[in-house]
């Protein structure tokens, strides 16, 4: 009998079973997190081509491409590509972007459990954002969305857009997104296998675990705030709406009240990643493991009373303003103390330019920009006039794109080898990398100077004055494109052509990297040795499988023989 | 790993023994309630912020609500609530008769509250006391005809009590009896079902008979009140401000701050039905919104009526906005409630089935956990709503 070639692999999660029917009701957390990977990229894409849209109409001040000619029809679809490219990458892409998919498949394996606790929620999970989705592209080919992702009232009570879809859409996602955080809190509280303690656990894990508490803390206020924004579009019901007497200044603080935490469940998991890249491209012990896990959970906690720096100019006494203001100033410390100690990491590391640590470093800069211009937002004087100008716009992308998207890549590249079992291309992964890094700071920076000089944000046309810098971000938006299907391309070039992965390429310490590449279906033969995740000392580099092995018993202070590949 | 047959049927694979897997779901469920309570958060702070914004409005506003049958819902919930607890003691005792016995009652609870509610949702409804859009409520002191909703609710009465006498029926031809358990689902399922819904037709029926015995109930209170007041002037004073209702004129023995509020309010009710036709002047007076009602002397017949038009017209449209957060903390409670009985139902079904004992009980307990919720929520509804003042 001939062997075919599916008998000779060994078996792993993805060739355990077959037949859609396999993917479409696995339980299997690294299945679902394969599925939330494709889905999420796919509405990454959905996102950026609306991104390109918009920057190619703000090439000319004159609103005349989307309405091929005709400047109000240009204005019109101008409102609802900006609004349908905030609400996808947000609610479809970022917040699920890196719980769902990395959180949902390492996880339980760097907890060491074989499971996260409710698999079948997690599924639903995974369903409902599906569900969201489609309601989402539903409102986008009906009458189309114009209301900006906030739906601020009156306005999203008196259009004839497609509120109604676009706000079921927000409802369910909600769910998904509670069910993802519930699963998260409950699996790190109760599956920690014999050993694996809380100071013993990744900071991914800190990092994912402080955003699950978000998720489950802030969503269920979206999720009500919606409702009874449908009610008042439906059936008027008058809580927001000044005609009957409502309040839509309520409806602000609702919507922040969520939105605001929201923006710490998209950059938290991101900061985890970092954190455990960071140390294993370094060679080197995380610096500061406790500030780095206790600045997460302060940070998650601080961000739920910072919401009102969201409405500074929307009609908040000056002591409420004042109050936010001080209070936002508080979210710059555990932030600051994550990067201090990600440098203080680096410093004297023997650091390796794999193309996961170029995203990191990427990430550092980008993200050090983003946070830092965020101060002259939260102080009360310098945001009046900066207040919805490009610089609130510059600001939150070098966070939100620069922060999370970078570090979601870093993150897809790191764990590449052991969700496929397939190596990249290094030297295209780093060029990825580095156009991606250009592209970037070619966008958002003259957004800077451009909101600084008074540009407002959400308008299809502007003074011609402003044109160079708008020529110069389209351009870098452009190459930004480019540099991410490089990416993808060296991705996907390697399913097909990639060297097969060996178990542990990096030389990484925590217990995914004892798995098989890729895992087997429950993750652990026998219930792994937990020790400190950031020790690398035993791991030693074997140039045969191309690949990092433990070498017992321990000698301290041994180097690699031999330098690895992609250092 | 233990071999397999030391495992218990029900024990997930990824869980290392029983214990874990409740600890999980239990912490699971305790979440989901965390979720749950802040969901409901929000509708609380519309709640505070139009109450604080307009406490007159909203002491006006709750004598649509009849107090009566919010008290007897919440003696309603409170029961099922005990009779859930109970079934967890029940399926820790391994008796598989009292389990199924305190789920049923617990359905016929929650299916007694949904027809106290169907009846004040739909005499409300053809009230005209809607939501702040449709808000049209029946002129001061006038009494609209309420048969064509009375004929409405017995119909809803007559149909559930069919709709569930056949699902209870279909129980039985089924076959259910306790000495069989283990193997009789769908019977039982049936029947709990059928409980749930006939218990609506019952609920219709005592919302009614309470709404006929009302005047006695008022009388009764009014005695115990007086009672209680002659006790309370000896004793402490302003600690039993919250037994007092609203409803009545004798304020004398309530110091609240909203004494003198309530009183104008009332004047300011009156000359809001006078002022009505100038209802077109709403869209003008919108910057006059929230102010403090100033009615010195409140005379009809005053010649400064405009001044007086002002807060009464744009009161009247808070008042809908009162409707709006009652329809919405009742209903989104109303669906908590059908939430939850579905669920029972399926737990009911579990039980007949035997797969519920001291070893193994977590869904029992879990949707008694949540069933608490659902009553607590409807604990502090019951106040905010009706016992204004």
């Amino acid at each position: 009998m001939i062997a075919t070639a599916a008998q000779l692999q060994p078996s792993n999660y993805l060739n355990c079973s077959k037949g859609w029917k396999s993917w479409a009701f696995t339980l299997d957390h690294k299945r679902i997190g394969v599925m939330y990977l494709v889905g999420v990229l796919s509405a990454f894409l959905l996102g950026g081509i609306f991104a390109i849209i918009i920057r190619l109409e703000l090439l000319t001040p004159a609103a005349d491409m989307l309405g091929a000619g005709d400047a109000t029809a240009a204005k019109d679809r101008y409102n609802e590509f900006f609004t349908l490219h905030g609400a996808i990458m947000t609610f479809l892409f970022i917040i699920p972007s890196i719980p769902g998919s990395l959180g949902n498949f390492f996880l339980p394996i760097m907890l060491g459990a074989k499971d996260v606790a409710f698999p079948r929620m997690n599924l639903m999970s995974f369903y409902l954002w599906v569900g969201g989705a489609i309601f989402f592209l539903s409102a986008l080919l009906m009458t189309g969305l114009d209301t900006g992702w906030t739906f601020y009232t009156p306005y999203s009570v008196e259009t004839n857009a497609a509120v109604i879809p676009a706000t079921i859409g927000v409802f369910i996602l909600g769910f998904s997104s509670i069910f993802t955080g519930l699963n998260f809190v409950v699996t790190i509280n109760t599956m920690r296998p014999p050993g694996m303690t809380w100071f013993r656990m990744p900071l991914f894990l800190w990092a994912t675990y402080s955003t699950a508490i978000i998720q489950l803390l802030a969503t269920p206020v979206i999720g009500i705030t919606v409702l009874l924004l449908l009610a008042e579009y439906t059936l008027q019901i008058g809580i927001f709406n000044p005609a009957y007497g409502g309040d839509p200044v309520l409806y602000q603080h609702f919507f922040w009240f969520y939105s605001h935490p929201a923006v710490y469940i998209m950059i938290l998991p991101a900061m985890g990643i970092i954190s455990e890249l960071l140390p294993v491209f370094c060679r080197k012990h995380i610096f500061g493991y406790k500030f780095i896990a206790f600045s997460s959970v302060a940070i998650a906690l601080i961000g739920f009373l910072v919401w009102g720096h969201h409405m500074f100019v929307s009609s908040q006494s000056k002591m409420t303003a004042a109050i936010f203001s001080f209070l936002t100033f508080f979210v710059a410390i555990p932030s600051g103390i994550k990067v201090f100690n990600w440098l203080a990491t680096m410093y004297k590391g023997n650091i390796r330019l794999a193309t996961p640590m170029c995203y990191v470093l990427s990430f550092l800069f980008l993200f050090t920009i983003g946070g830092l211009t965020g101060l002259p937002l939260g102080a009360l004087s310098t945001d009046r006039p900066l207040h919805d100008t490009y610089f609130v716009v510059a600001h939150f992308h070098y966070v939100m794109m620069g922060g999370t998207l970078i570090a979601f890549l870093a993150g897809i590249f790191y764990w590449w080898p052991k969700m496929f079992g397939k190596m990249y291309n290094e030297f295209w992964g780093k060029v990825s990398a580095g156009i991606v890094f250009v592209g970037f700071n070619l966008t958002f920076f003259p957004m800077f100077i451009l909101g600084t000089q008074g540009q407002a944000r959400r308008y299809a046309s502007y003074e011609p004055v402003f044109q160079p810098l708008h020529i110069t971000a389209t351009c870098g938006a452009l190459l930004l494109g480019f540099g991410l299907c490089v990416a993808a391309a060296v991705l996907v070039h390697s399913l097909f052509y990639g060297r097969k992965a060996p178990m542990n390429p990096w030389g990484a310490a925590t217990l995914e990297w004892t798995c098989t590449s890729p895992p087997i279906h429950h993750n652990f033969d026998e219930t792994p040795w937990v020790g400190d995740p950031y020790i690398y000392d035993n791991l030693v580099w074997d140039p045969e499988i191309e690949g990092y092995v433990e070498r017992t018993p321990s000698r301290p202070g041994m180097k690699p023989l031999e330098q690895p590949a992609h250092a | 790993m233990t071999d397999h047959a030391d495992h218990h049927p029900f024990q997930a694979h990824h869980f290392d023994d029983m214990e874990q897997q409740f600890d999980a779901g239990k912490l699971g469920m305790w979440l989901f309630l965390a979720t749950e309570v802040l969901f409901f958060s929000g509708m609380f702070v519309a709640y505070t912020i139009f109450r604080v914004n307009h406490p007159e409005v909203f002491v006006n506003a709750h004598h649509f609500l009849d107090k009566w049958l919010g008290a007897f819902n919440t003696v309603v919930l409170l029961a099922s609530s005990l009779s859930v607890a109970w079934g967890v003691r029940c399926a820790q005792l391994d008796s598989r008769k009292g389990l199924i016995a305190c789920l049923v009652f617990t359905l016929a609870c929650a299916g007694l509250f949904m027809g106290v509610k169907a009846v004040e949702y739909t005499l409300k409804f053809y009230e005209g006391v809607f939501w702040a859009g449709d808000y049209a409520p029946p002129a001061v002191g006038s009494h609209p005809d309420l048969s064509a909703a009375f004929a409405m609710v017995n119909n809803i009465a007559i149909g559930t009590a069919i709709v569930g006498g056949l699902f209870m029926a279909g129980g039985f031809v089924s076959g259910l009896s306790f000495s069989k358990l283990g193997t009789q689902m769908r019977g039982w399922v049936l029947l709990s079902l059928g409980v749930a819904v006939a218990s609506v037709a019952l609920g219709i029926v005592s919302a009614q008979g309470i709404q006929a015995i009302e005047p006695q109930l008022e009388a009764a209170q009014n005695g115990l009140k007086s009672a209680l007041g002659f006790a309370v002037e000896t004793g402490g004073h302003d600690e039993h401000g919250g037994t007092h209702d609203g409803e009545h004129d004798d304020h004398d023995h309530d110091k609240g701050e909203n004494h003198d509020t309530n009183k104008a309010l009332e004047a300011g009710a009156e000359t809001a039905v006078a002022a009505d036709d100038s209802a077109t002047l709403d869209e003008d007076l919108e910057p006059f919104a929230g102010q403090p009602i100033k009615v010195p002397g409140a005379d009809p017949m005053d010649p400064n009526k405009i001044e007086l038009a002002i807060p009464a017209s744009t009161e009247r449209r808070y008042e809908g906005i009162f409707f709006s957060i009652y329809y919405a903390m009742t209903g989104v409670h109303a669906l908590h409630i059908l939430g939850g009985i579905g669920v029972i139902v399926w737990i009911t079904g579990r039980s007949a089935l035997g797969q519920f004992s001291h070893a193994y009980f977590g869904p029992v307990e879990y949707i008694g956990l949540y069933w608490h919720l659902v009553d607590l929520i409807w604990i502090f509804l019951f106040p905010l709503l009706y016992l204004i003042h």
